[in-house]
């Protein structure tokens, strides 16, 4: 965090933080962005890709300001303006510029489309690799600054139309904007280096799919059964291998796996050395599968289970969130053929890694066939989806 | 897997001996695949979708098509009193223009067209069939097939290589920027491809070849002079009604990123590529809202036949079981619309929640309708018993997007200054500037 505050107050126009999965880029964010509000002028303005993470990043903004601002005669706002969402709790929709300190929180969409210029001195992007350059560099076309927080592992801005136009250009406008802004010459490139979310088994599992090292940093984390027995960090289920996408059968073993985290017990090892045990609520579990129409079968499922406090969300929804435990359901399943969909690295890379404590890889037996048929196609991806579907089943399976 | 029901039969994988379920591409093939035989049993292309295949925002005032030896020709329509004949194609009679034989295409004849079609003052609007030919404010130049447009974009390209360093090199460019981002439209008002507006609009008989335009004609069975069976063609691609709000999106856009792509660098093209987007999102919306094309979308899921669940209605909102397919979740924007009164235009609605049933495992939505419109819709579909069908809502932005100073768009930037460093600040990183 301290050199990344450096870079901004240096004048660094433009200061890239590439963070693996769990290295705290919410926490990096919220504490540059408490330092920054309440130590200097600077007008300010948090930009997220979707409308959900401005309201997560602006209740924790909110709360840490607060925590931070004790005892002071006036404390800086919080303000949320986002179309038609009321703020989180302690966060405002206005401020009075004039009289009040304040940093705002909008999407990026909404910073882009503004009829009005969004002016700043800083705009800071929170999971900058999901938007592109194109909305991206006219959200910040009134900034001095830009601080991009992201994970280069994850899934790019889904772009559906033909670009061919300018594949060849450096400042494509569908490329992810923070690849365009590395090749600025006044920049500032930060990495981070370590996961306090994942175990190193996790960590391992994935680390063919970053072209830096980092570790495992994680606290000594494990969920128990109700007869004692630990669950392990990774674990898998294999289901028929003639499951269709939509296969009601296939869904409910995801949405009964899900269902059966709920109550058990995770055991926890606070710096101090102390050792919290307490049972896994609805809200600590999620489900995450590749399509909208599994989406909405395994919410309906469990809902019908009276569940449905366990989230349930694609790939592209749920990235930047984190579980205790998590299902995921391979993209491989109901497919043989492959397409772009089931190959990509990035949705692979957000399934394998939005658990705390422990991973329920639903897959199908013959998962590795079916990719090492593409190996000529596409060499790269096929051999790291291998090696990350290895270290994801290396360990338990039913 | 549910069997799949339409105006021409039944669909059920599961009751063909030996198949395993299909998956939704091989479902959406087989739908094709049957709809293009009952066009062959009919003897004629039938309706694809019931809105119109081909969004002309101009009078049609070209037609550019590959002759003998693959080289690109120009034909002009031209109105005047020397008109001869007329076409009827269903309740639509249009007089047929004359049609200059067709010309070379080189360079210059090439950037006069595209000129004439893109024309930055002239106004975008988008024109009835029956104005096809009629007076212009701009024209539109239509390609009778992909590899009409695909040479058009080769004769262009060739002439920026030639004139790289050339005067006149942004001129050149700009007829080529044009045809780049034509090739990549998801349709076009302004430079449509008649096959692929037919292939919109109707199944073409299997067997036939829906990228070539003779085989479109004859199977049609129009006959007479090459303008009399162009003609019929355009207005049979142009027959129908059209959803206004998403074809003036989708011209609009067009007009705006157009004139975008073509400025060079990479503020233009982020412009551009954004109304590239809402094209696309347009033509998305246009298609996922068509009456006739209901059955292919609840299979692929684009949308959803809502089945009203008896006594689950409140005052404000409705339940409805859904299609297999159904992918959207609570909170989501869509259009309701009623696929037995396609008159009545699409209606915004919420979904306010999802569940699923625990007797029948439906999926049940609850959805909320926003306006009087949508309320009115509900309670009609009620009353007829009108199936009513969900899809997801485009995010359509309309007009030109903010000016920009393109701050970010050289690599080379400025620095903002920043004084007074606290010494804690600047000590943290000590270690590293050393």
């Amino acid at each position: 965090m301290s050199r990344a505050l450096f870079s901004v107050w240096s004048g660094d126009p433009v200061v890239l933080i590439d963070a693996p999965p769990g290295a705290g880029k919410t926490s990096l964010l919220v504490d540059l962005l408490v330092e920054l509000v309440t130590r200097t002028d600077l007008q300010i303005i948090v930009a997220t890709p979707t409308r959900n993470g401005a309201y997560d990043v602006a209740g924790r903004l909110a709360t840490e300001l607060k925590a931070a601002t004790v005892g002071a005669k006036k404390q800086p706002k919080v303000v949320f303006r986002v179309r038609g969402a009321n703020p989180p709790a302690g966060a405002f929709t206005t401020a009075r510029p004039s009289e009040d300190r304040y940093v705002t929180v909008r999407t990026i969409a909404s910073c882009a489309a503004a009829k009005n210029p969004v002016k700043c001195d800083l705009m800071v992007f929170d999971e900058a690799y999901q938007a592109t350059f194109a909305d991206v560099s006219a959200a910040a076309d009134n900034a001095a600054q830009v601080v991009m927080i992201g994970d280069p592992g994850q899934i790019g801005p889904v772009v559906t139309v033909k670009t061919t136009m300018w594949d060849q250009m450096r400042a494509a406008p569908h490329r992810r904007a923070p690849e365009v802004f590395a090749g600025f010459e006044d920049k500032t490139l930060l990495r981070l280096g370590s996961s306090y979310r994942l175990g190193q088994e996790t960590v391992d599992a994935i680390a063919p799919l970053y072209d830096f090292p980092f570790d495992s940093k994680r606290p000594d984390r494990h969920l128990t059964r109700r007869d004692g027995t630990v669950v392990p960090e990774l674990d898998h289920v294999l289901v028929d291998e003639a499951a269709q996408t939509a296969d009601l059968p296939m869904l409910r073993v995801v949405a009964t796996q899900a269902a059966a985290f709920v109550g058990t017990s995770l055991h926890q090892t606070e710096p101090d050395g102390t050792v919290t045990v307490e049972r896994l609520r609805e809200r600590d579990v999620a489900v995450v599968v590749p399509h909208n129409v599994q989406q909405a079968t395994v919410a309906a499922l469990l809902g019908s289970m009276g569940m449905d406090g366990i989230t349930v969300g694609t790939a592209d929804s749920l990235q930047g969130g984190q579980w205790h435990a998590v299902v995921a359901l391979d993209p491989l399943v109901g497919h043989t053929s492959l397409s772009e969909h089931q190959l990509a690295e990035g949705r692979l890379c957000v399934m394998a890694s939005r658990h705390m404590s422990s991973l329920v890889w639903v897959t199908v037996p013959d998962w590795e066939r079916r990719l090492t048929a593409y190996t000529e196609e596409s060499p790269t991806r096929v051999a790291n989806g291998i090696a990350v579907r290895r270290g994801l089943t290396a360990t338990g399976g039913r | 897997m549910a069997p799949v029901t339409g105006e021409h039969g039944t669909l059920d994988p599961a009751h063909i001996p030996g198949m395993t379920p299909l998956t939704t591409t091989e479902q959406v093939a087989r739908i094709a695949a049957a709809r293009r035989a009952h066009a062959k049993a009919a003897g004629r292309p039938v309706r694809r979708t019931r809105q119109r295949g081909m969004l002309l925002s101009a009078p049609v005032r070209w037609l550019l098509f590959l002759g003998t030896g693959g080289k690109l020709m120009a034909s002009e329509f031209v109105s005047d009193d020397t008109a001869h004949g007329k076409v009827t194609f269903d309740d639509l009679t249009v007089p047929v223009p004359t049609l200059t034989p067709g010309a070379p295409v080189d360079f210059g004849l090439l950037e006069r067209i595209m000129t004439q079609a893109h024309d930055p003052e002239a106004k975008a609007a988008l024109h009835h069939a029956e104005t096809m030919f009629g007076p212009a404010t701009g024209v539109a130049a239509v390609f009778a097939d992909r590899a009409s447009l695909n040479q058009a974009r080769k004769i262009a390209a060739s002439a920026v290589r030639a004139a790289k360093k050339a005067p006149n090199s942004f001129e050149v460019g700009r007829v080529s920027s044009i045809l780049e981002y034509r090739g990549m439209l998801a349709a076009s008002g302004r430079l449509p491809v008649l096959t692929e507006a037919l292939a919109s609009a109707y199944w073409l008989p299997s067997g036939a070849n829906p990228d070539n335009v003779e085989e479109w004609a004859d199977s049609f069975g129009f006959t007479g002079s090459t303008a009399h069976r162009v003609v019929a063609l355009l207005v049979a691609a142009n027959t129908g009604p059209v959803n206004a709000k998403y074809a003036e999106a989708l011209i609009g856009s067009e007009r705006y990123g157009t004139i975008s792509a073509c400025f060079p660098g990479p503020a233009s093209a982020a412009k551009a590529f954004r109304h590239l987007n809402t094209v696309a999102d347009a033509a998305q919306a246009l298609a996922d809202c068509d009456a006739l094309l209901v059955d292919l979308n609840t299979v692929t899921g684009a949308a959803s036949k809502l089945t009203l669940m008896q006594g689950k209605s409140t005052a404000g909102s409705h339940t409805y079981t859904v299609s297999e397919g159904f992918k959207m979740k609570a909170g989501a924007k869509v259009i309701l619309f009623n696929a037995g009164a396609p008159n009545i235009a699409p209606c915004d609605c919420t979904i306010k929640e999802v569940g699923i049933d625990p007797v029948s495992d439906e999926v049940w939505v609850k959805v909320t309708a926003v306006t009087d419109q949508a309320k009115s819709m509900v309670i009609d579909a009620q009353r007829l018993r009108h199936p009513l069908y969900m899809a997801a809502a485009p995010y359509l932005p309309f007009g030109a997007p903010p000016t920009t100073t393109g701050r970010w768009m050289s690599r080379e930037t400025t620095r903002p200054q920043r004084s007074d460093m606290p010494i804690d600040v600047a000590l943290a990183e000590a270690p590293e500037l050393v």
